[in-house]
């Protein structure tokens, strides 16, 4: 029994103090270095991108370094635990075309991803419309962008469908023209009206004098002459001057009289446009 | 009975009924009370009664009252005058040319915000408030501009009595064209956050600055001179500029807006409004 027991012992100390044990022990203490290293080093690297760049750089350096340092971690564990690189990126080549042949749709996404960080069609903080939905930009990563809606609901979009479809990014440029649609009667004095809506622009600070604001005629309505007001604002300020506008333009039309027409139906029989006769009747009694 | 405060500068505000200061069109209304300084900015002045903090449910469009805890320092206050925290565009009512090799000094008032500190020796400031809202515009392109204020002038080339106000500064400019034609002075962007503000007797002064034109499409050199208006003697530094440069400023004076092509709508001819 006891000679078992040696064996054993003996047996286990040459397991520890062979090439295997102190292989796995260097590869413990390499993750246990190496893992909170890469986190520094990629946090500092965000960091350093983030006080020089944008916030869409910051992530994207903050991720580079870390998977990048990932990577390295790995071979070198793989290193030490004994297993030679060339075999496994052999066996690693066989098994990428079997997943990317499973993978499609993700490696399209990821190489939209690229193409998303290459061309910077938007970033991080930007507002865009995709897909009918509007929300702020919280990240671009390689396989989607995430968007937190105007409800604040949480939305990921695949890379795919962004580069395939069509988007808007409605807070790139400084300045925004705020489009109103209006239609005023057509016995009203086009002039007068006219003045009165670039007053209205004119008069509300968050329009720009410049570019001027404009009042277009677009065309003859079923109901109403059809005017196209179009004021400029801050981006910042476009919610904003799009609700003051609306309301002016009501509570000035409305002192000054001017009719906003909803659509009339007349009911014709006869000859030219007159009325349709209609008899008011008492109901039967009883 | 509310006491009135008189100009820019340090005051006291008595506890109890409060304190009204004007300049222009703006009146604060400031009180003291346990501890507390309130003010609330009145421009519109229609008698409305401001609302108090724990009012509810809020009245629509009602001034109301700012509340600040300052019972460790002394009931004291410093209103000083500062300008706009953006560039302002200046259009002249009549526009004037500026000759291949003139200079000219035109004035240009400008309507100051109101700066309300703490009379102690940090000066922390309260808030800042307009004297008079101006209307935001941009100038540059569509797609990069800046954002400016609007500000109309008449851009007087002598010192006159009327140009006087309590909630106006004037802002003497020296255009000089360096450029082989002739420059027409329509509209011009001034970096006024670089612009101190002096005081000679009831009289507001900015820092002068010195514009030189190298043509109506490259940008014009702007240099504030540091130093009060040689009209202003014996002028005091009332309030430092937002932010000081020891370098000249390159931007785009003149209107570069009226250069770019395309703009999305055009209007129709003789059907324009008056501006304001």
């Amino acid at each position: 029994m006891l000679d078992y027991l040696l064996t054993q012992a003996h047996a286990l100390w040459a397991w520890l103090t062979g090439p295997t044990a102190t292989g796995v022990l260097r590869a413990l203490v390499t993750v246990a270095v190496g893992l909170p290293l890469v986190a520094l080093v990629a946090r500092r690297a965000g960091g350093w991108f983030r006080r020089r760049q944008s916030a869409q750089n910051a992530m994207l350096a903050e991720k580079a370094a870390y998977y990048g340092g990932l990577a390295v971690l790995t071979v070198m564990v793989v290193q030490e635990l004994g297993f030679s690189l060339t075999p496994l990126l052999g066996a690693a080549g066989v098994a990428g075309v079997a997943l990317g042949f499973a993978a499609q749709t993700s490696v399209s996404n990821l190489i939209s991803g690229l193409f998303l960080i290459a061309e910077k069609p938007f970033q991080v903080g930007d507002v865009v419309t995709m897909g009918g939905r509007t929300g702020t930009v919280l990240s671009i990563d390689l396989l989607s962008v995430k968007l937190r809606l105007l409800d604040n609901a949480y939305v990921r979009i695949p890379n795919e469908v962004i580069i395939k479809n069509e988007m808007a990014n409605v807070t790139r440029f400084p300045i925004r023209r705020v489009d109103l649609n209006i239609g005023v009667a057509y016995k009203e004095d086009i002039r007068r009206v006219r003045g009165l809506l670039l007053d209205m622009a004119w008069k509300h600070p968050l329009c720009l004098m410049e570019p001027e604001p404009q009042v277009n005629m677009v065309g003859f309505g079923d109901s109403s002459m059809d005017l196209l007001f179009a004021v400029w604002t801050a981006t910042p300020d476009y919610l904003g001057l799009r609700n003051a506008m609306l309301e002016e333009v009501k509570r000035r039309f409305d002192e000054e009289g001017i009719e906003i027409p909803y659509p009339h139906v007349s009911i014709c029989r006869g000859p030219g446009t007159e009325p349709f006769p209609v008899q008011v009747v008492s109901p039967p009694h009883g | 009975m509310t006491a009135e405060l008189k100009g820019w500068g340090e005051h006291e505000v008595p506890e109890g009924p409060g304190a009204v200061w004007e300049a222009g069109p703006l009146r604060l209304r400031l009180r003291r009370s346990a501890g507390e300084l309130h003010v609330v900015p009145d421009r519109a002045r229609v008698g409305r009664e401001p609302r108090g903090p724990f009012d509810w449910p809020p009245e629509a469009g009602a001034p109301v009252w700012s509340r600040w805890a300052v019972g460790g320092v002394p009931p004291r206050v410093a209103v000083l005058p500062v300008l706009p925290d953006r560039p302002l565009v200046v259009q002249p009512e009549h526009p004037f040319h500026l000759p291949p090799g003139e200079r000219a000094r035109v004035y240009v008032r400008v309507p100051v915000w109101a700066r309300l500190c703490l009379a102690a020796s940090t000066r922390p400031i309260l808030l800042e408030v307009p004297t008079v809202v101006l209307s935001n515009t941009s100038f540059g392109g569509y797609t990069e501009c800046v954002l400016c204020y609007w500000c109309p002038t008449t851009a007087r080339r002598t010192v006159e009595p009327e140009l006087w106000a309590p909630h106006l500064v004037v802002c003497p400019l020296d255009l000089t064209n360096l450029s082989p034609v002739v420059l027409p002075v329509a509209r011009l962007c001034l970096p006024v956050r670089h612009l101190g503000i002096y005081r000679q007797a009831d009289r507001l002064w900015a820092d002068p600055l010195d514009v030189r034109l190298p043509g109506a499409t490259d940008p014009a050199e702007i240099r504030p001179s540091g130093t009060p208006p040689r009209e202003a003697e014996g002028a005091t530094l009332l309030s430092p500029p937002r932010e000081t440069t020891q370098k000249g400023l390159t931007g785009w004076t003149f209107s570069a807006l009226q250069a770019l092509p395309g703009a999305a709508l055009q209007s129709l001819p003789g059907l324009g409004g008056v501006k304001r």
